[in-house]
């Protein structure tokens, strides 16, 4: 858990505010252009809150002043900026908030090629070429999860009328 | 010889002239429409279409958005608790609509008429300079400053107050800043108003303002309010920078290097684009829900 989430600061510190930036820059960057990356948990945690709020920010488009400058801080590079500009914010015209997947790997598997003891997680965009994860989606057919999806909906509609 | 066609339509005729002689009897029930030459007037509209103020870029109705109505930062996101905060626009809604709140800025001139049972007249006036204008609905607050004798006054009051009698905003500006405490340290003459100053004419609410970019001196004194090389934003209206030596000057830009960072921290960033049509749509269903909650009241109280 990062240091001081009870008391409102929900972020790691990771040596120092401008190191950190730096760090989850090049962890962003890589990611958009790999698509897929492993790394210790907790770098990974905190890239997947900085991509989502780039993308978010892309999606609203280059017309903003804002948007434009932190576009060109954290995708200096031309190859990343478009690829982030043309292929992702079209993939991802229709989610919300949600376009990053996180999966923890293993304890054997973190020890042995790496002979640590830090905890391994890969991150990646949804809608990547790559095979899948083998990871539990939540099944949307299951009884249970068809019963929930009708009331959420029953209840929406009575809000709308 | 009488031909079989001629009877027929004899008959018929005779059948139309019975349904004539009906018609006599009633004549009212069975006029067609077709056959008046009366043509009904107009209905005249008697709602009256409210007129569309037209809000420029800056400017927003206070009845729909607010910057009061934007609730606290709170990070983690879900640790919020949003009903508070609809249940606080909708009594924001419900003073606004007894008393009209005007729409001013930190850097404008306003007055204010209160009410105290001590005071001669029974009420208070004070007029001075919006120094700031912070908080989430009710607990909204601001302060005015005003230099009367050589003696620099501040008051602080509740936008949302009952005891304000009357407001008036007697010049309308809108600097860059929103945080003006440092004219403590300035040039009085920003801060000093006459108590008995006219009202000058409002932009209408069309008109983009034009921001205040000049840069007000700070005094030379070293002992300051605040120390304002030291925060982050630094101010853009005040110039502190002016009397500094080289020593002083170096360690300010050292601090406002430190914290740069935070201009590009894209997940500490308040986004209230989103926020903000919520609010709107809020505010719109707020009319018809303080009517119908009024309503009931009245029925369980008779």
């Amino acid at each position: 858990m990062p240091r001081g989430y009870a008391h409102g600061t929900s972020f790691r510190k990771f040596g120092g505010p401008e190191k950190r930036l730096n760090l989850l820059r090049t962890l962003v960057n890589v990611l958009i252009k790999h698509e897929r990356i492993e790394t210790t948990f907790a770098k990974a945690h905190e890239a997947q809150k900085y991509t989502n709020r780039l993308i978010e920010i892309a999606k609203r488009g280059t017309d903003d002043a804002y948007s434009r400058d932190m576009i060109k801080f954290w995708a200096p590079r031309e190859e990343i900026q478009s690829k982030l500009l043309n292929d992702l914010v079209p993939r991802f015209k229709e989610n919300k908030s949600d376009f990053t997947r996180l999966a923890v790997l293993s304890k054997q598997y973190c020890a042995e090629p790496r002979q640590s003891f830090h905890r391994y997680a890969v991150l990646e965009l949804k809608g990547n070429p790559l095979p899948p994860l083998p990871i539990q989606e939540k099944n949307p057919h299951t009884l249970q999860n068809v019963l929930i999806a009708a009331a959420q909906e029953e209840m929406f509609n009575k809000k709308e009328s | 010889m009488m031909n079989k066609s001629w009877l027929f339509s004899l008959s018929r005729w005779t059948q139309s002239l019975s349904k004539e002689a009906k018609c006599a009897r009633a004549p009212i029930l069975h006029l067609s429409k077709r056959s008046s030459a009366f043509k009904a007037p107009t209905r005249p509209d008697l709602k009256t279409t409210e007129s569309e103020t037209t809000y420029a870029k800056g400017r927003e109705n206070p009845m729909l958005f607010c910057e009061e109505y934007i609730p606290p930062q709170v990070q983690p996101d879900w640790h919020r608790n949003k009903l508070k905060y609809r249940l606080e626009r909708m009594d924001c809604l419900r003073r606004r609509k007894a008393f009209n709140i005007p729409e001013f800025y930190p850097g404008s001139i306003v007055a204010v008429t209160v009410a105290d049972k001590h005071a001669p007249g029974k009420s208070i006036r004070f007029n001075g300079r919006v120094l700031y204008k912070d908080g989430f609905g009710l607990g909204c607050k601001f302060a005015l400053r005003n230099v009367i004798d050589g003696e620099g006054i501040e008051v602080v009051y509740h936008l949302y107050g009952p005891y304000i009698q009357k407001m008036e905003v007697l010049h309308l500006e809108k600097w860059v800043d929103t945080d003006l405490r440092y004219l403590r340290d300035a040039d009085p003459s920003y801060c000093t108003i006459d108590p008995d100053m006219q009202p000058k004419a409002l932009p209408p609410t069309s008109v983009e303002l034009e921001l205040f970019r000049e840069r007000v001196k700070l005094n030379k004194s070293p002992r300051w309010q605040f120390q304002y090389q030291k925060h982050w934003p630094p101010p853009y209206n005040a110039d502190f920078q002016s009397h500094f030596l080289e020593d002083e000057l170096i360690e300010s830009e050292r601090f406002s290097a430190m914290e740069s960072w935070r201009k590009y921290d894209i997940c500490r960033h308040y986004d209230v684009t989103e926020m903000k049509e919520e609010i709107v749509a809020e505010m719109k269903a707020n009319k018809s829900r303080i009517e119908k909650a009024d309503s009931t009241l009245k029925q369980e109280t008779s």
